[in-house]
């Protein structure tokens, strides 16, 4: 087995934030409170944090290093499809997908609800139901994520969310890329 | 397959997100005396649901954006400003 540095600790403060965040904010505090609009304001904070660690940050964390792309997802299914193992470094081809789903989800929470506070949009029907509508999605997609890093954890061997806390994947020495 | 598995704690959530979502509409009758009635205290009224069983009207007035809450009887309950 063979450790490799994968994920900083930016990452892993923006990850565990996330998820804090998220749920407090979908299931625990009050739609209406004050708590659920500064909890929001603090995901803004951490989405911006993302990005521009996603522009200058470490090699694993640049956006340049998972691109959304449909080919190498495929591939990536059909290696699954087929049992063959292949163990990627950083974000896989379809965690990649995931990612980009979620920020984008959490990105639309966020600007739905800064709306809900402006005059112009105070009241608007649409802008809310965009809003819930785009909470229940990104929540799914977060169980979906869960669900999948289980999966491929017990699939490839290598203990997924363990890496998302200490920042290092313990793998096994093959073709790993 | 695993993701058997998987989707019944995928739609557990889908299910839990959407609990959370609980208002409905008052009736037309009541939704147009409520705006007239408003409307003629200066508010620009923007929605009138029913929420958690009291009628919520979402109005802004004197530059502020207001959460108005009214009892069965349409008289002011209590107004949460937003801030």
């Amino acid at each position: 087995m063979r450790k490799v540095k994968v994920w900083d600790p930016i990452i892993r403060l923006f990850h565990w934030s996330v998820v804090l965040t998220f749920v407090a904010n979908a299931w625990a505090i009050d739609d209406e409170s004050k708590l659920h609009q500064q909890v929001g304001w603090l995901i803004v904070a951490l989405l911006g944090l993302r990005v521009l660690w996603g522009l200058v940050g470490t090699q694993h964390a640049r956006f340049s290093d998972f691109p959304p792309s449909i080919p190498a997802a495929m591939r990536q299914v059909q290696d699954i499809a087929t049992g063959r193992l292949h163990h990627h470094i950083g974000h896989s081809p379809l965690g990649a997908w995931m990612i980009y789903a979620l920020l984008l989800g959490l990105a639309g929470l966020c600007a739905t609800g800064v709306m809900m506070t402006t005059d112009r949009f105070w009241g608007i029907g649409w802008v809310e139901e965009i809003h819930e509508a785009l909470m229940v999605v990104t929540a799914v997609a977060a169980c979906v994520h869960v669900a999948a890093v289980v999966i491929e954890s017990r699939r490839t061997g290598v203990n997924l969310p363990r890496a998302m806390i200490t920042g290092t994947k313990v793998m096994p020495h093959d073709d790993a890329r | 397959m695993k993701l058997v598995k998987a989707l019944p704690l995928i739609l557990a959530c889908a299910v839990a997100g959407n609990a959370a979502l609980a208002s409905s509409r008052v009736n037309e009758t009541t939704y147009n005396e409520i705006a007239t009635k408003m409307a003629a205290e200066g508010y620009d009224v923007r929605k009138i649901e029913i929420e958690d069983g009291e009628i919520e009207v979402y109005a802004l007035k004197d530059g502020k954006r207001l959460e108005i809450y009214l009892n069965a009887d349409l008289s002011v309950n209590r107004i949460k400003t937003n801030d």
